[in-house]
């Protein structure tokens, strides 16, 4: 047994941990701040672990308000950061993001035409919101991915992929850049903006469970991937000799990343930076064998998203900045470091 | 075990690679696949590696059929090492020979108990154990071949087939390397550019031109200066060596 075999259950344990504690700590932070001994006590009481003497406010600020909403941030973290990761290594491109496949730009399209023309303009698709609007943008975006993507025998090449994705992404940032101009509605396009950087701040219960049910789900299903994942490291040709169904393989993960990110996308708009930089973070301690990697990289990222959107409703009094831009600005400087650690260590 | 090919035509582009290739690999013996830059070996060895359907013909691993088989179930008989295959990761070398036991694993994460004891072994056939915590980018050329074949032997197959494994390897290290090949036992057939090599380790040799098979047969009945001549266009001489009795390929220039 190489040490490292026991780094990633040491780190898992103290990640999750570390997530528990900061979920904790962020549900006392915001404009009324609770102690974290009383925020325990109205969870506890909530979950029948006895009898608690809580004051309604508290309940009602900790289990209504920020719970649905922290726990949002935690699973899309997750959500994005395990989706990353596995396209990284399906793709073997560093630069792979969960928003590869056009998810982002599809669901910005329906999200736009919402905000802009209002539900009316989707209403005969039977969607009556900028959520359902943005799961069907992202779904068609994905479609037509693989469809430009798919080579002669089904089969996804990363390369292809990607383009597949850019050139999407191309015409539906037209498509989105057109409305809002031609609208003329300056609000409409605040609107626009604060969606596509990504927030958390409208979660109620049951999209914040759900959120959570997708996230887990995701994890534990790439995670029982992770051999499979793992044979991809000399290429395609080595993980077929070693009795891997590529094809089928990639599609799978590639149309299930989608969707797990397309539903994360649906409900917290486009955070970016998350599901690019945990896994590089990630990888770094855990080593590149997914079995570690992914569950490590959703919790990792279940923290990071936690905290970065406990920042946006609390660094400006009495104003939401987008998590994406918390997240951007965190990012972009570890992706420097990160960069720059790479060029020494070559 | 005997790998027999049969009729394999294959195309790429439009443009036959293989065509009506036919081919008998002794069990238990090294078959040296020859043939000139673009001959079609790297092909040849993918389509009987199982990884590339052939549009005609048929691949037996005894009598079954490579094509037809489940595909972790021909990554337990059949083990392929490309030709300087690389990754980006980072991966010991103990993790790069456990790659050789996914097809044993369960699709779902664990359960291969005899995984570790196949593990050591192939560590200590290739000679990589003392390698074993080692960083794969901090490997020398011929340590990375040497980890490549343990995690080909993880995989504990039948036939081993090999993409001009010695690239790139110093003259020691190409002969410590076929020299171990050899002495493993198993079906092997090998993509050669070096005669000598070829002639030193091999059983038996065939040999591509063109996407066609123009000779099989045991070493000695092959190698003849005719053969080389029509089909890489040198003039060479073939000896037989007084003392070790092996065969040596003296080249005397491009044939006019």
């Amino acid at each position: 047994m190489s040490s490292r075999a026991l780094v990633a259950p040491g780190a898992a344990a103290v990640t999750a941990l570390v997530l528990l504690v900061s979920v904790a700590v962020a549900l006392g932070l915001g404009a009324v701040s609770i102690p974290v001994s009383d925020v325990v006590a109205v969870v506890a009481r909530r979950l029948n672990l006895g009898t608690y003497d809580v004051s309604p406010l508290d309940d009602q600020i900790v289990w209504q308000l920020r719970l649905p909403r922290v726990l949002g941030a935690a699973a899309v973290g997750a959500g994005l950061s395990v989706c990353g990761a596995v396209l990284q290594s399906l793709t073997r491109n560093d630069l792979a993001d969960p928003y590869l496949l056009g998810i982002s730009s599809g669901a910005a399209v329906g999200a736009v035409t919402v905000i802009v023309l209002g539900t009316s303009a989707v209403g005969v698709l039977g969607v009556a919101s900028v959520t359902g609007a943005g799961l069907l943008g992202a779904l068609g975006a994905l479609a037509v991915v693989l469809l430009l993507a798919a080579g002669p025998r089904g089969e996804l090449s990363p390369a292809r992929t990607v383009l597949a994705g850019v050139l999407v992404a191309q015409a539906c940032g037209a498509y989105v850049a057109a409305l809002i101009l031609m609208s003329g509605d300056s609000d409409a396009a605040r609107r626009v903006l604060t969606w596509t950087l990504g927030s958390v701040a409208g979660l109620r219960w049951d999209s914040a469970l759900l959120l959570v049910v997708v996230a887990v789900l995701g994890t534990v299903a790439f995670t029982a991937l992770a051999g499979q994942l793992d044979a991809f490291a000399f290429g395609d040709v080595s993980a077929r000799s070693l009795g891997v169904h590529v094809d089928r393989l990639r599609w799978l993960l590639m149309v299930g990343t989608a969707l797990v990110t397309a539903s994360l996308v649906a409900y917290a708009g486009t955070i970016g930076f998350v599901g690019l930089v945990v896994p590089h973070l990630v990888r770094a301690v855990t080593g590149a064998l997914h079995r570690a990697l992914l569950p490590l990289s959703a919790l990792v990222g279940a923290v990071l998203l936690v905290w970065a959107d406990t920042l946006a409703r609390t660094v400006v009094d009495g104003q939401e900045i987008p998590v994406g831009v918390v997240t951007a600005m965190v990012g972009t400087p570890f992706f420097a470091w990160l960069l720059r650690r790479r060029r020494e260590a070559r | 075990m005997r790998l027999s090919v049969d009729g394999l035509g294959w195309s790429a582009g439009g443009r036959p690679v293989l065509e009506d290739v036919s081919l008998t690999c002794r069990s238990g013996r090294v078959t040296g696949l020859l043939g000139p830059n673009g001959s079609g070996k790297t092909s040849l060895l993918r389509l009987v590696a199982g990884l590339v359907r052939p549009e005609s013909g048929i691949v037996r691993l005894g009598d079954r059929d490579v094509h037809r088989m489940r595909v972790r179930e021909r990554g337990r008989v059949l083990a392929l090492v490309e030709q300087e295959a690389t990754t980006a990761l980072d991966l010991s070398v103990r993790q790069v020979v456990e790659l050789g036991r996914t097809p044993y694993r369960s699709r779902l994460v664990v359960g291969d108990p005899e995984g570790a004891e196949a593990v050591t072994v192939a560590l200590r056939t290739a000679q990589v154990e003392e390698l074993a915590g080692r960083a794969w980018r901090t490997l020398s050329g011929g340590e990375r071949q040497r980890t490549h074949l343990a995690r080909a032997l993880a995989q504990q197959p039948e036939v081993l087939l090999l993409d001009e494994p010695t690239n790139h390897l110093d003259l020691r290290h190409q002969l410590d390397f076929l020299g171990r090949v050899r002495g493993l036992g198993l079906t092997v057939v090998a993509a050669l550019h070096d005669l000598e090599l070829a002639a030193a380790y091999c059983d038996d040799l065939a040999v591509l031109d063109d996407g066609r098979l123009v000779a099989q047969g045991p070493v000695g009945d092959v190698l003849t200066p005719g053969l080389v001549e029509r089909v890489y266009g040198v003039d060479v001489a073939v000896e037989r060596h007084p003392v070790h009795d092996r065969l040596h390929v003296r080249w005397n220039g491009v044939a006019s």
